[in-house]
């Protein structure tokens, strides 16, 4: 499927089968340690893992929809990079995961689906809900700077209005070295973008 | 290993297949969905990579919807009755069934191993007495309706006759295969067979004549798209148009349902351009033309009555009934002679071939209903006779076959629409036909100054008016030929009294295939099934020997999955209700005007007898594209052309001060290089070539006063391998004025052929693709140790590297992309 789209003609090639294998066994990797020893995690899920769990379900229902299947593929590529690289092996995403691709990976998602514990088929699992709201962004990762000077970042919700994010910014304990023995003349926040403290 | 997918594979399709995981029952609490594959035809070769890639889409597809809570109808099963099979019968004996059930199971086998989420227990086979039963009922419900147009549905052939029984065919509305007339009496008067015969113009399944390729190498009728240049595509055996009794079903009735159930269905604008274009619906005018001196009415069917002024001659099909009958005894020869010249013809050759002009005068003339004109009759086989009435009024100057017609014959041509604002011209300086629709009428009589779309209006009233003529919409679909001169496929339940056909009771399907002992037709040209032991009723009346053509099981299998056990019914009001048509179907678009357009007719048609819920097949449409090939290619050095570049790349642009100039020219002399201002003349080739014109070059050299230098092409390529400037040596010298032997002999090139790597530059200048082994080639780089072992003569080969990324050594080849064989089934 990952040939590209269904209804265009295309060449026969070998090396996407290739890169697709080496995508199974990154996806298994997921579920697994070092010595390939199944591994799930019951803590739950963080907001990145969970917006890239969901960012995947809107593109898949999207694209299976459309008969985009290879844009479905590339998503999953780049939903299982990133939670490789957040290490994450949360039953919480990787169980709505393992669902998720069984249309394209059967064999896998029904052995990774019985490791998981369940008894039944996963084709007779349900597709896990699309919630937009876990893929917005809910908090921004602020540069603070001081006199212009970037010093430090802060991540903070975004539903801070400017008072709240002047009290948060100036008790962070990184701010005492920058405050201390001068007075705050003027705090510029912008949204989503920066905070900056003039002292003097 | 990590993920070892041999053992897990093999684990969960044995765990599904024990668990009947994929199979599926009616269940109102969740939604229906089904998703449906075009079923293959299964062939000796084995899946195609085509197949699965329309089948693992549909599976995804399937197994999503079924996550999203959906209940997902999704089957698989096989096209089983075909040619191939029957041909290997012919060929060795070996029943097509046998042949067929081997191939059957080499396909599930191979299925199974990618995991399909098919409900095997719904598998259906079109050659299976328990399906085909099904098919046999439909052609017998077929046979025994006729399609009313004022309901716009088919209706009980009873109803027809009780009808006639009441008031004969007054103010009848129905598909016929040509208008009758008889009152109640008449149709009372009539014989038994004389009614039957009647009725045969109105079934939507009938007996009638009709042209056919009949291909008597073969012993059997062949369709348009298995005919090619007067030859069958298998065997390559001579083909013939002949007017043969055969099966027929009256698709052109559901014409019109055809065309506006296109509006609902979600397929791709092509394919329903495709079925469009294949129905061709058009409106015009039917005119009916006097034969001067006899009578004769010869009906036209045309969509620019606005021309009628502009017609100069008439044509018709070399097979049109009248062509004999007016044919002048001076003409006869000449008419008869065109008609056998081009009756082996396809349709389909005839329609493409615009450009080959011919045709042949009958001497008859036609009158201008209009006019009052004569207008020469001439016949052609441009001229179908199968669309409209198999006879035109040619009107030159406003079509483009007309106008061929008419420059190659030397007929008038009359000029009756111009451009708006524009002045009518001599048509005689016309290098074309103005075909335009838009446009304004001259040279007409009452039309003149009437757009083009006025003037069609008007000119049907007066036709009317005069009794000559009416309004009349015409379709390019024909009714489709149903009867093969074949055994591989589903005997009709038809049986033969008095010469007519009739019905056989539905108790007694199916009515199975009959063993025989040969499968090819019998010595007296006759179907195989006539070769058949006992091939009678009960009451001892002949049973029909054709079969049934591929597209019968085809065209209705979707149904039976919904119910593929059921032996009192095709499927249950409830199984149908529940699942209801095809909501979404992937397959070939090649079957655009073949499959496509059976199955939605079949469809309609057990909608209109109340057994489908539905009157369109397949909701939603996916075509896949094809899967292509690629090919690769080495590039095989042309000795002599890349010396004369290495070379070229050495002098050229004054780099060695002075400036050169190519193939330079005297008389019969050339040389591959000259300096002018030096009088230094260079030639490039093998040693053989250059020995025989040392001495003459010499002289001439000597007495214009040049300097010759004539250069092996071994020396080239030693400099090329070994690094080594020996040419561009001798070269300066010579530039610098120093003596240089004209040519050293010695040993000539033996070396084995050179290949040169795609992006050495200049490579296109002095080099030949040849096609390489695909299994050499990976990434575009050729293995060239099993290149040197494919073929003997590759064994010595040679090869100019470029560099990769790490600069090691690598030979690069061409590629070009092409289709592989078709991967469609035979639907």
């Amino acid at each position: 499927m990952f040939l590209g789209p269904l209804e265009q003609s295309k060449p026969w090639d070998t090396q996407g089968i290739e890169g697709t294998f080496r995508f199974v066994r990154k996806f298994w990797r997921l579920f697994h340690n070092e010595n390939n020893e199944f591994c799930v995690s019951d803590e739950p899920a963080t907001a990145p893992e969970l917006k890239s769990l969901h960012k995947l379900i809107k593109k898949e229902e999207d694209g299976i929809e459309s008969i985009s299947f290879n844009t479905v593929v590339s998503a999953f590529m780049i939903c299982v990079n990133e939670l490789a690289d957040m290490k994450c092996n949360k039953r919480e995403i990787l169980e709505p995961l393992t669902v998720m691709i069984s249309p394209y990976a059967p064999h896998i998602a029904e052995e990774l689906w019985h490791l998981l514990g369940h008894e039944t088929s996963v084709v007779n699992a349900a597709f896990p809900a699309y919630d937009e709201s876990k893929t917005v962004e809910n908090s921004f990762n602020y540069p603070i700077s001081f006199n212009g000077k970037m010093r430090f970042n802060m991540e903070l919700p975004v539903t801070m209005n400017a008072d709240e994010v002047q009290a948060a910014v100036l008790a962070a304990p990184e701010s005492a070295k920058w405050l201390e023995g001068k007075q705050v003349r003027k705090v510029i926040y912008v949204p989503k973008k920066i905070v900056n403290i003039v002292v003097g | 290993m990590d993920y070892n997918f041999t053992e897990i594979e093999k684990k969960w399709q044995q765990y599904w297949r024990d668990n009947k995981i994929y199979k599926v029952d009616i269940d109102h609490s969740k939604p229906k969905f089904y998703v449906l594959d075009m079923f293959p035809y299964p062939s000796g070769a084995g899946l195609h990579v085509g197949h699965p890639l329309g089948y693992i889409a549909s599976d995804i597809y399937a197994r999503y919807k079924r996550l999203k809570g959906f209940n997902v109808l999704h089957p698989m099963g096989y096209d089983a009755y075909g040619l191939p099979a029957e041909q290997y019968a012919i060929q060795t004996g070996t029943h097509p069934a046998v042949t067929t059930e081997k191939n059957i199971n080499r396909y599930r086998e191979q299925m199974d191993k990618i995991g399909f989420c098919y409900d095997w227990d719904r598998e259906v086979r079109t050659c299976e007495p328990g399906y085909y039963k099904w098919t046999q009922w439909t052609f017998l419900q077929l046979f025994n309706s006729f399609y009313c147009n004022g309901c716009q549905k088919a209706q009980p052939i009873s109803k027809l006759i009780a009808r006639f029984e009441e008031k004969g065919t007054e103010g009848l509305n129905v598909a016929e295969s040509k208008p009758l007339s008889f009152t109640a009496a008449e149709w009372k008067a009539m014989s038994e067979k004389q009614q039957q015969e009647v009725l045969m113009n109105y079934r939507l399944a009938y007996q009638a004549e009709a042209m056919v390729n009949w291909c008597p190498g073969l012993g059997t009728v062949l369709a348009n798209d298995e005919v090619a240049d007067g030859l069958s595509v298998r065997g390559g055996f001579p083909v013939e148009r002949k007017s043969m009794k055969q099966w027929q079903l009256r698709i052109t009735a559901y014409a019109d349902r055809l065309l506006q159930g296109l509006e609902t269905v979600d397929w791709s604008e092509s394919v329903k351009d495709l079925q469009r274009n294949w129905i061709g619906k058009s409106m015009g005018a039917s005119v009916i033309f006097k034969v001067d001196g006899k009578d004769i009415d010869l009906e036209v069917f045309t969509t620019r009555a606005d021309t009628l002024f502009g017609t100069t001659f008439m044509v018709l099909a070399p097979e049109h009934e009248l062509v004999k009958e007016i044919t002048t005894p001076e003409q006869r020869a000449e008419v008869e002679e065109y008609i056998t010249r081009t009756k082996n013809r396809s349709e389909r050759e005839r329609m493409a071939e615009v450009r080959k002009v011919s045709g042949a005068f009958t001497g008859a003339y036609g009158i201008n209903p209009i006019t009052g004109a004569k207008l020469p009759i001439w016949i052609a086989d441009y001229v179908l006779m199968g669309y409209g009435t198999g006879a035109i009024m040619a009107v030159p100057a406003h079509d483009s076959r007309d106008f061929a017609f008419a420059s190659h014959f030397n007929l008038p041509i009359i000029q009756v629409v111009k451009k708006p604002g524009t002045e009518a011209t001599d048509p005689s300086t016309w290098e074309e036909s103005f075909d335009a629709k838009d446009g304004e009428l001259v040279n007409s009589g009452f039309l003149n100054g009437l757009t083009v779309k006025k003037a069609i209006e008007r000119m049907i009233e007066e036709l009317e008016k005069l009794g000559v003529g009416t309004g009349k919409t015409n379709y390019r679909l024909r009714d489709a030929i149903f009867s093969r001169q074949r055994y591989w496929g589903e005997p009709f339940p038809i049986y033969y009294k008095d010469g007519m056909p009739y019905a056989m009771d539905e108790s007694k399907l199916p009515l199975e295939l009959p063993a025989i002992s040969e499968y090819k037709p019998t010595e007296t040209g006759e179907p195989p099934l006539a070769r058949a032991k006992n091939w009678v009723t009960e009451e001892g009346y002949p049973i029909e020997t054709n079969t049934m053509p591929g597209f019968a099981g085809s065209s209705g299998y979707y149904f039976r999955y919904e119910d593929p056990h059921n032996d009192k019914e095709y499927f249950s009001r409830e199984a149908n209700d529940y699942w209801q048509n095809v909501d979404l179907y992937i397959g070939g678009a090649e079957h655009a005007t073949g499959h496509l357009i059976y199955s939605r007719f079949w469809c309609k048609f057990l909608f209109d007898i109340g057994l489908s819920c539905k009157d369109e097949p397949f909701q939603r449409m996916i075509n896949q594209g094809m899967i292509q090939g690629r090919s690769s290619f080495a590039y095989r050095a042309n000795m002599e052309k890349l010396c004369e570049y290495g070379v070229w790349q050495l002098i050229k642009d004054n780099k060695l001060g002075v400036k050169f100039e190519k193939d330079f020219k005297d008389g019969r002399r050339r040389f591959d290089f000259f300096c002018p201002e030096k009088g230094i003349l260079i030639e490039i080739n093998r040693m053989g070539n250059l020995e025989k014109v040392v001495e003459p070059w010499q002289d001439y050299a000597d007495e214009k006063g040049y300097k010759l230098l004539l250069v092996p092409i071994i020396d080239v390529v030693n400099d090329f391998k070994e690094g080594s400037h020996v040419v561009e040596q001798k070269i300066r010298d010579l530039v610098a004025g120093m003596d240089v032997p004209v040519f050293i002999e010695g040993e000539a090139y033996h070396g084995g052929p050179l290949f040169v790597s795609k992006n050495l530059e200049g490579r296109e200048q002095f080099s030949d693709p040849i096609h390489v082994d695909i299994n050499m080639v990976r990434n575009d780089i050729l293995d060239v140790e099993a290149f040197r072992q494919w073929r003997d003569d590759l064994k010595d080969a040679q090869f100019i590297f470029e560099k990769d990324k790490d600069g090691n050594d690598i030979f690069v080849c061409g590629n070009e992309i092409e289709k592989m064989s078709k991967h469609a089934p035979s639907l």
